[in-house]
């Protein structure tokens, strides 16, 4: 008897299944509509045209080893025989020895292209984010040599210690689906 | 703490207990062991920080000095490859170090719980405490003192092995701050210190000057002094542009005095007594702004890039706005952010100025009355009563008027302490400007006739509170020139310019380090240095290059060189770092080799400059008095690579910050960009 009575009607299970399904797409469209309207991500990155090069970053950064590295601009770089980035200006000769060079843990390397031409690439695991080469290249060269956070190592936190204490302003927050602000010519296109 | 599963009774006879409890013993050793690898390694790793390798440094600066010296270049590859191993391996103890640490910590967690869950038992009431009611306060306190030093040792270890907790950079002014002159910190070079290649110096005059004090070269004095425009002479300069200046301090091969023959000559360059390392004395954090009378390093050097190279004020091209300047007055503009500061007055009132740099319009103005000063002084045309230049450190801004007035604002403009320094004794008024070092503001009041007056002194007070620091008499008569801080092998000086000393003060205590007595006559523009050597120069006397390592008197053994062609009187000199450059009232610019002392070029331009010079990258900014800003490429040779005029007479030193520059004309402010 009760099971007759708790029996749906036809009209009845019509009715609940259109409650149901309109709940359903409502949650669906707001759940869309929340996902739609949430902001991109950003992370945060060193602007290279503000970048001063004062070496802050080398030792800011609550990481051990600083997230910001030396990146070369390939497009832009000169080649030199005499690199600014990597011999100290007042070096006392032209060979890649201590005495000369600027990085303090020789983490540009070059390799022989052809007379006069020589190609500089970082290392980025020795990088520590110095800016000596970026300054000398800024100094002398054509600023190929510039610096950037490394989000394969950057913890993204909330405040950058790093933004805390630039003196030029240059960390700025950037969409997370283009990380890098990348020198002239070579600007990320995606 | 553990109980002793093997000499108990309990259930602990299970080998798998016994067990656990070796293995726990063994990781608490284990863990005090890593702890103190830990902490030894993070100590190391400062030691051996390759961002600082100061020893490193110093064997460069000797290689400098002998570049063939195949021992020196040895060890200084030995000591390089040193750094970064030791380095590198700090780095792997820190990073395994730390996962070994947390490993042991958890297995050593692991077998305590195992432990307690074998030996479970009944809680039985401690009949003591119920005979003793002390007892249980007793405990109580112990456990508040174990855990408070369980906390505080974990609390400590956060600290030392927190490399990047705080950077000295960023609080290095606030330390400075905070710290009184008894207990002045040997404070290591903050990472930030830029060794510019050059700076700007000023030149002492020759203290055999005979020539009485007229009105403009008292004018001229205070302007180049003080870093603002005395009325019809120029002002400080603009500085320039562009790339950071490569930091380190050329090598120099020091030049022997010859003191007792009269003027020693190029050619006597040749001693190779101590070469002093020097480089400006501000924190990185000032880098990117224009703080006081000639940048942040007071020396004429600006490193910033994008600085403009045209314009012309008198068709609005690249002029970003132009706002009136309410008050006369000479003193430089300077520029923090977005907040520009001068300051104006007449013989009725005194006033600060804020501007917005991004409008041009007036953020606030503060009309400057200290309790005690009743009295107006006497004061030249060409000096006004405002013609020094204010400073800020970024939280503060300070101004000082040649009324004795010296007042302290916040960025809104409130005051936040005020005091009257007396009315100063000074023929054509006080014109040298505010200088800002190691949190102190330095004030250097050269008063009276000459130094039988004893009325000069040169004093710090503490930024935040207004608190004189200490107060140090000067032996000189009244001057113009304002001082600069560097830093010599590492420690930080004030150097002063007066008639007839040069002296170098300790900015922790104000005690005189050094003196040279090479300077007379009515000392206006200020000094600087240029590769090991201070230099300094005034109309009458020469420019004077001085080895700043001794102490006392060094007027026989620290002068390198000097010459005495193209002296100013008003304008400041300038240096890129292998050249110096003098620039008169008259527009003849007059370029000498650092090292040497010997005369490269001389120049004369069309028009009277008053402001004083600033090099931006390879350039030099020269302001002339009818507005025309002159591009000059430093060099060997004279280069003029462009002009640009701003429309109105100008006499103060522009204010260089990125993108932009500040001019202060004759009645406009003007910002130039685009």
């Amino acid at each position: 008897m009760a099971a007759a009575e708790n029996k749906k009607t036809r009209r009845e299970f019509i009715a609940d299944g259109i409650r149901t399904g309109g709940l359903i797409i409502a949650s669906g469209a707001i759940g869309a509509l929340a996902a739609s309207s949430h902001a991109e991500d950003t992370v945060w990155q060193i602007d290279p045209y503000k970048c001063t090069n004062c070496g802050l970053c080398a030792t800011s950064c609550v990481l051990d080893q600083s997230t910001v590295k030396c990146m070369h601009a390939f497009a832009m770089c000169g080649y030199c025989n005499l690199c600014s980035g990597m011999l100290r200006p007042e070096r006392v000769g032209n060979t890649i020895e201590a005495e000369n060079v600027q990085c303090p843990t020789f983490a540009i390397q070059r390799s022989y292209v052809e007379n006069p031409y020589f190609q500089y690439v970082i290392d980025e695991n020795l990088c520590i984010g110095c800016a000596k080469c970026s300054k000398g290249c800024d100094a002398f060269g054509n600023g190929s040599l510039f610096m950037q956070i490394r989000h394969d190592r950057c913890l993204n936190c909330n405040q950058c210690s790093i933004a805390e204490v630039c003196p030029a302003q240059a960390i700025v927050r950037v969409p997370a689906g283009k990380p890098y602000l990348l020198k002239s010519k070579i600007k990320q296109d995606g | 703490m553990i109980s002793d599963p093997i000499h108990s009774n309990s259930p602990q006879n299970n080998p798998w207990m016994i067990a656990a409890y070796r293995t726990a013993r063994a990781m608490e050793i284990f863990c005090v062991i890593m702890l103190a690898i830990l902490l030894a390694n993070s100590i190391r790793a400062r030691i051996n920080d390759p961002n600082n390798p100061v020893k490193l440094e110093n064997l460069l600066v000797q290689l400098s000095q002998n570049p063939k010296d195949e021992n020196l270049k040895k060890e200084i590859r030995n000591l390089d490859v040193t750094i970064r191993k030791n380095y590198f391996r700090s780095q792997f103890i820190a990073k395994y170090g730390l996962c070994l640490l947390i490993g042991a910590l958890v297995v050593y967690l692991l077998c305590l719980e195992y432990l307690r869950s074998g030996n479970k038992t009944t809680p039985l009431p401690n009949v003591n405490i119920a005979k003793e009611p002390w007892l249980n306060p007793a405990l109580s306190r112990r456990s508040i003192y174990v855990l408070g030093g369980i906390m505080g040792g974990v609390l400590l270890s956060l600290i030392v092995l927190s490399r990047h907790d705080v950077t000295y950079a960023y609080i290095h002014n606030d330390l400075f701050t905070v710290s009184n002159t008894a207990s002045a910190p040997a404070s290591p070079p903050p990472p930030m210190v830029q060794q510019l290649a050059s700076a700007p110096a000023t030149v002492p005059t020759a203290p055999t000057a005979a020539t009485a004090p007229t009105p403009s070269n008292a004018l001229a004095n205070a302007n180049t002094a003080a870093g603002t425009p005395l009325l019809g002479t120029a002002a400080n300069t603009a500085s320039s542009t562009p790339a950071l200046r490569p930091v380190t301090p050329t090598a120099i091969t020091p030049i022997s005095p010859n003191v007792q023959t009269g003027v020693p000559t190029p050619s006597a360059a040749a001693s190779n007594d101590s070469a002093a390392s020097i480089a400006t004395a501000y924190p990185s954090s000032w880098s990117n702004q224009w703080n006081m009378f000639r940048g942040p390093s007071g020396t004429g050097i600006c490193t910033l890039s994008d600085i403009p190279l045209q314009w012309d004020g008198t068709q609005n091209q690249n002029i970003l706005w132009k706002a009136p300047i309410p008050l006369p007055g000479w003193s430089s503009p300077i520029v923090w952010k977005d907040n520009i500061f001068f300051t104006g007055g007449d013989k009725t009132q005194r006033l600060v100025y804020c501007y917005s740099l991004s409008y041009g319009s007036i953020n606030w103005q503060y009309k400057v009355h200290v309790k005690g000063c009743n009295t107006v002084p006497q004061v030249g045309d060409d000096t006004g009563f405002a013609a020094q230049t204010m400073a800020t450190d970024g939280k503060r801004v300070y101004a000082i008027f040649p009324t004795g007035e010296l007042v302290c604002l916040d960025f809104t403009g409130k005051p936040l302490w005020l005091k009257f320094l007396g009315t100063p004794d000074n023929e054509y008024g006080m014109a040298a400007s505010l200088l800002l070092c190691e949190g102190k503001l330095i004030v250097q009041s050269d008063q009276g006739s000459d130094s039988t007056d004893k009325k000069s002194s040169i004093m710090a007070f503490d930024g935040k509170t207004g608190k004189q620091l200490w107060r140090t008499p000067r032996p000189v008569g009244s001057s113009w020139a304002t001082p600069i801080a560097i830093k010599v092998n590492g420690k930080t000086e004030i150097i002063t310019a007066g008639n007839p000393w040069v002296i170098s003060y300790d900015p922790a205590t104000g005690k005189e380090i050094w003196r040279c007595e090479c300077l007379g006559g009515e000392v206006a523009p200020s000094p600087i240095f240029s590769g090991p050597f201070v230099v300094v120069s005034n109309q009458g006397a020469n420019i004077v290059a001085i080895r700043p390592t001794g102490k006392g008197d060094i007027t026989k053994t620290g002068i390198a060189w000097m010459g005495m062609d193209g002296l100013p009187d008003i304008v400041s000199p300038l240096s890129d770092g292998k050249r110096v450059y003098l620039f008169t009232t008259q527009g003849q610019i007059t370029c000498y080799d650092t090292m040497t002392g010997k005369e490269l070029w001389t120049h004369q331009m069309a028009d009277n400059i008053k402001a004083s010079p600033t090099l931006v990258g390879n350039s030099i900014y020269l302001l002339d008095t009818k507005g025309v800003m002159h591009i000059l490429a430093a060099g060997d040779q004279f280069n003029e690579t462009g002009k640009n005029p701003v429309g109105e007479r100008t006499y103060s030193s522009p204010a260089y910050v990125d993108n932009k520059i500040i001019i202060r004309g004759e009645k406009d402010l003007f910002c130039i960009g685009k």
